[in-house]
């Protein structure tokens, strides 16, 4: 896939661009806000990764520059500042997702997963599968192999973003944010709490791991 | 009703209250010495005229003459303007027989049926002949003198009475208006809206619209510098940020090329305490320059505490807590969920860290959030002092945490109007937080 990072710190923009590169990504790095602007509009690019602070032109403007001339290209903002409006500015500016500085490397790569080729946001769609598992999501109903699966209503909600995003990445935050809706880190164990519960009752009785842990990362159901 | 009063205790209108009062008291002492003058100067010409009747009748010699020549002038006169009465050693006398108060010059109202005399008079009284001579004239001039005052009385004093009091009323709630304005901006101040300013007031520049000239640029003044904070936290936070982001992808980069290596495993959990420690303290400077306030929205206490406590659930099994949550009427309130979680995740992982495995409860009841555990809680002298940031108790100094977990809590409470309160669970610590049910916004 190719992606376009602005990033003005050298060293940062660098391992970023090495990293994604040896994930097999072609990568174009920009140091500075008008540079990164003209190269994400005179390219097709899959995903746009922007750090806030640039100079030339930041982040925020750089963004809203391009949703203005109707250029859509998911981007996620990489930013220093974790504040109560900062998510909320970024999001509104017309970007996609929001990694506060420092991150680690599998968390970028997941969450770039998670922006490119997203969904067209199937949200009518009534079942998801993977493999022998089927989730209806009228009769909140989960079977595998024909065997219906009783999971609490958390577990059902983690099962339903893995199946959504098939095939890519969850990470610990992710699923934070999208089951408990929780923009911090409380530092628990509650994420691998519920998937040792969840792989329990969705892997362990049928001897299939759908449920993969990507070290470093997060899991993933495989598609 | 209440707006009256409320203008009634403001500066202007004591003012005009007061200068009211001045000129009123100015106004009738004026009118009374004026009076007073006036009716001076009318007995004065009455006492002349009237001696002079007494020494013409006094001239008609002894007792007997006297009496007589009383007696017909009182026959000639008409009882309404003259009274005439002798009372000599023959008998009285006169045009009237009533009753009289003693002195030498009287002013009276006589009042005599038989004769038809119901009025006021003027009388002098002299010895004369062995008797006690009487003459009176009506005291006419004095009543059309005061009906007269009491005229101008009633046509310039009240008209200028209403007029000044009716201006000083419309004036005093001009002022109050404009003081009002000034207040209200001073609140919204003082609550964290820097972009409060005073609205246009019309009319020519006076002491008030300079006042408020004066807190708008203090206001401008104020909302520069923490603009200018603002901008050295994002700037710190950016140009520390950076090398430990450079750090941490060095470390993801050590970590693939030497896989399981249990120090990097450290380091990286170094990294993590020194990212919540900064965190921590430029979210606390954020939240004391506020501006957050902006984005409440109404949460459900209720919710964010299932949340929470489901959250910590696994944390709490593991270290032996059993963590317990009660609902009573949770409130929903207007607030920032992700911060009010943040309130919570701090006192429950707070409960973990320093008490010792027992009950962790959490409860929710009205606007009121209460954790309380069974742990060695806090000497009371050091309650406040845990609020403040980077404060640690000295046994906790061996455990993880930063001293920022309370600040923050305090940080969020703060900004949205509540009260927190650390308290004796007898034993263990016991944080009870008041968040306002309503606010007036």
């Amino acid at each position: 896939m190719r992606i376009l990072v602005i990033e003005d710190d050298r060293a940062t923009g660098e391992y970023i661009a090495r990293g994604l590169r040896e994930q097999g990504h072609v990568v174009d790095l920009c140091r500075d806000g008008r540079e990164g602007l003209i190269a994400a509009q005179a390219n097709d690019f899959e995903v746009l990764v922007v750090d806030r602070m640039l100079p030339g032109l930041d982040g925020l403007s750089l963004v809203r520059t391009l949703r203005a001339a109707a250029n859509l290209t998911p981007a996620l903002f990489l930013t220093a500042l974790d504040g109560v409006d900062d998510r909320i500015e970024g999001l509104n500016a017309g970007g996609d997702d929001y990694l506060v500085k420092p991150f680690a490397f599998g968390e970028l790569l997941a969450r770039i997963g998670a922006l490119a080729r997203r969904p067209q946001l199937r949200d009518e769609e009534a079942v998801l599968n993977a493999g022998d598992l089927r989730m209806d999501l009228i009769r909140r109903k989960v079977t595998r192999a024909g065997t219906e699966i009783d999971l609490l209503p958390r577990e059902f909600a983690l099962l339903e973003c893995l199946l959504r995003r098939k095939g890519r990445v969850q990470t610990r935050t992710m699923l934070l944010e999208a089951v408990w809706d929780l923009s911090f880190d409380p530092q628990t164990n509650v994420v691998e709490s519920h998937i040792s519960k969840l792989r329990a009752k969705v892997d362990k009785p049928f001897n299939g791991e759908l449920i993969q842990t990507v070290r470093g990362a997060g899991y993933r159901i495989d598609a | 009703m209440s707006d009256w009063r409320e203008t009634l205790a403001t500066t202007p209108m004591r003012l005009t209250l007061r200068l009211v009062a001045l000129f009123l008291a100015v106004s009738l002492a004026g009118f009374g010495m004026t009076w007073w003058l006036s009716r001076a100067a009318i007995l004065e010409a009455a006492e002349t005229a009237l001696d002079q009747q007494i020494y013409e009748i006094s001239t008609e010699g002894d007792a007997e003459a006297v009496a007589q020549a009383v007696a017909e002038a009182a026959s000639r006169a008409d009882h309404d303007h003259l009274i005439l009465r002798y009372d000599g050693p023959g008998g009285m006398v006169g045009n009237y027989t009533g009753p009289l108060p003693p002195g030498e010059t009287i002013v009276a109202a006589l009042r005599d049926r038989a004769r038809d005399i119901d009025g006021l008079y003027i009388l002098r009284r002299k010895q004369v002949a062995g008797g006690e001579l009487t003459v009176g004239q009506d005291a006419d001039a004095i009543d059309e003198l005061a009906e007269v005052f009491l005229q101008v009385l009633f046509f310039t004093l009240l008209p200028t009475l209403v007029l000044v009091l009716g201006g000083g009323l419309a004036l005093a709630r001009r002022s109050a208006r404009r003081l009002a304005a000034i207040e209200a901006t001073m609140t919204r101040l003082a609550a964290g809206d820097l972009a409060a300013r005073l609205p246009a007031i019309p009319g020519p520049a006076d002491d008030l619209s300079r006042l408020g000239a004066g807190i708008d640029r203090l206001a401008e003044a104020h909302e520069a510098s923490i603009d200018a904070l603002r901008q050295v936290s994002a700037d710190i936070a950016h140009d520390l940020k950076t090398p430990i982001q450079r750090l941490e992808l060095l470390l993801d980069e050590a970590r693939r090329e030497a896989p399981g290596l249990a120090v990097l495993d450290r380091a990286g959990a170094e990294i993590e305490g020194i990212v919540a420690t900064f965190q921590a303290l430029l979210r606390i400077a954020q939240l004391e320059g506020a501006g957050a306030r902006t984005r409440f929205s109404p949460v459900d206490l209720g919710a964010v505490a299932r949340t929470m406590v489901e959250v910590y659930e696994p944390a709490a099994e593991e270290s032996g807590h059993t963590l317990s949550l009660t609902l009573d009427h949770p409130a929903v309130i207007p607030g920032d969920r992700t911060l009010l979680a943040q309130v919570l995740a701090n006192l429950i992982e707070n409960a973990l860290r320093h008490a010792p495995p027992g009950p962790v409860s959490v409860a929710v009841r009205g606007a009121e959030l209460c954790v309380a555990d069974r742990g060695p809680g806090i000497p009371e002298a050091e309650r406040e002092a845990v609020l403040r940031r980077l404060y640690r108790l000295d046994r906790s100094r061996s455990t993880p945490g930063n001293g920022l977990g309370l600040a923050l809590v305090d940080a969020i409470v703060r900004l949205h109007d509540g009260r927190i309160e650390l308290a004796d669970n007898a034993p263990g610590l016991w944080v009870l937080i008041r968040l306002p049910e309503v606010t007036d916004r």
